[in-house]
């Protein structure tokens, strides 16, 4: 296969801008800056070799970023021979520190306020990507498959070999703790 | 006692979550929504989780505004 080189991938250059992109969708995946910067190459490498592929319909970035999937659970298989950590059992239960026994709030949730200003807010994101960071791996894989690469629950259960069940509570656990953890450290910060 | 039961605030957020990822059958879509019609505090945390989900679709699809920040908050290692 031919690899790419300056000079060839000067002849795609809508692959060639995409580099940032496939880095920054990388490290939103795997969390790591030296890993993401080698699985991003790959899918580049990968992209530009497999360019015979794109038939030029649809976004570029769905394309790459099914690549992209591939490559980062083929890190993550390495990483992990031995499965995804099950953290189910280990990892507490966000909302046993807000709900009572009768399973209502202990105190108020914050408000966020207007969705297109949260989005447009740099703290935002900011801590956003703070909170994503220290969530649990087991949370947070079940997680971005959901919702940066929108599998399907069926989907991410064949994928990471776990139950339908398993699946609900770790998303719904990843959720609540992103939420908590924008709570204290966004909006709280904020008022 | 009404087969609608009155669901706690734990359990409609976790209703909630599950909306998000696949379709609530009827009995358990009714008692979500009338929960977050009288619930604040529920209808907050639905609709930040609405708004988690719309801010990682922006991210994947390239449209997160602070992308080029990304770096800052998970820095190479030394």
């Amino acid at each position: 296969m031919e690899s790419p080189t300056l000079a060839t991938s000067s002849r795609w250059p809508e692959l060639e801008v995409e580099r940032d992109w496939l880095f920054r969708q990388a490290l939103w995946r795997l969390r790591d800056h030296d890993a993401a910067e080698d699985i991003a190459q790959e899918a580049w490498i990968a992209a530009w070799q497999g360019r015979a592929g794109w038939n030029g319909q649809g976004k570029l970035r769905s394309w790459l970023a099914g690549i992209l999937r591939h490559k980062v659970l083929d890190h993550l298989r390495v990483k992990y021979r031995e499965g995804v950590p099950a953290e189910v059992e280990l990892e507490p239960d966000p909302g046993l520190s807000v709900f009572d026994d009768r399973g209502m709030w202990k105190e108020p949730a914050a408000s966020w306020g207007d969705p297109s200003e949260a989005l447009e807010s740099a703290a935002f994101w900011v801590v956003l990507e703070i909170c994503a960071r220290v969530m649990p791996e087991s949370q947070y894989r079940v997680f971005v498959l959901r919702e940066l690469d929108e599998l399907e629950t069926s989907e991410i259960c064949a994928t990471l070999e776990i139950s339908p069940e398993n699946c609900h509570v770790l998303l719904h656990r990843a959720r609540m703790r992103l939420r908590l953890c924008l709570d204290k450290k966004w909006r709280k910060a904020a008022a | 006692m009404n087969p609608l039961h009155w669901i706690s605030c734990r359990e409609a957020t976790e209703l909630h979550s599950r909306h998000l990822d696949e379709s609530l059958g009827t009995k358990h879509w009714i008692q979500l929504k009338s929960h977050l019609v009288i619930c604040p505090r529920c209808s907050r945390t639905a609709r930040s989780m609405d708004l988690l989900r719309l801010a990682m679709r922006s991210v994947a699809h390239g449209d997160d505004p602070h992308g080029t920040r990304l770096e800052e908050n998970f820095p190479e290692r030394s």
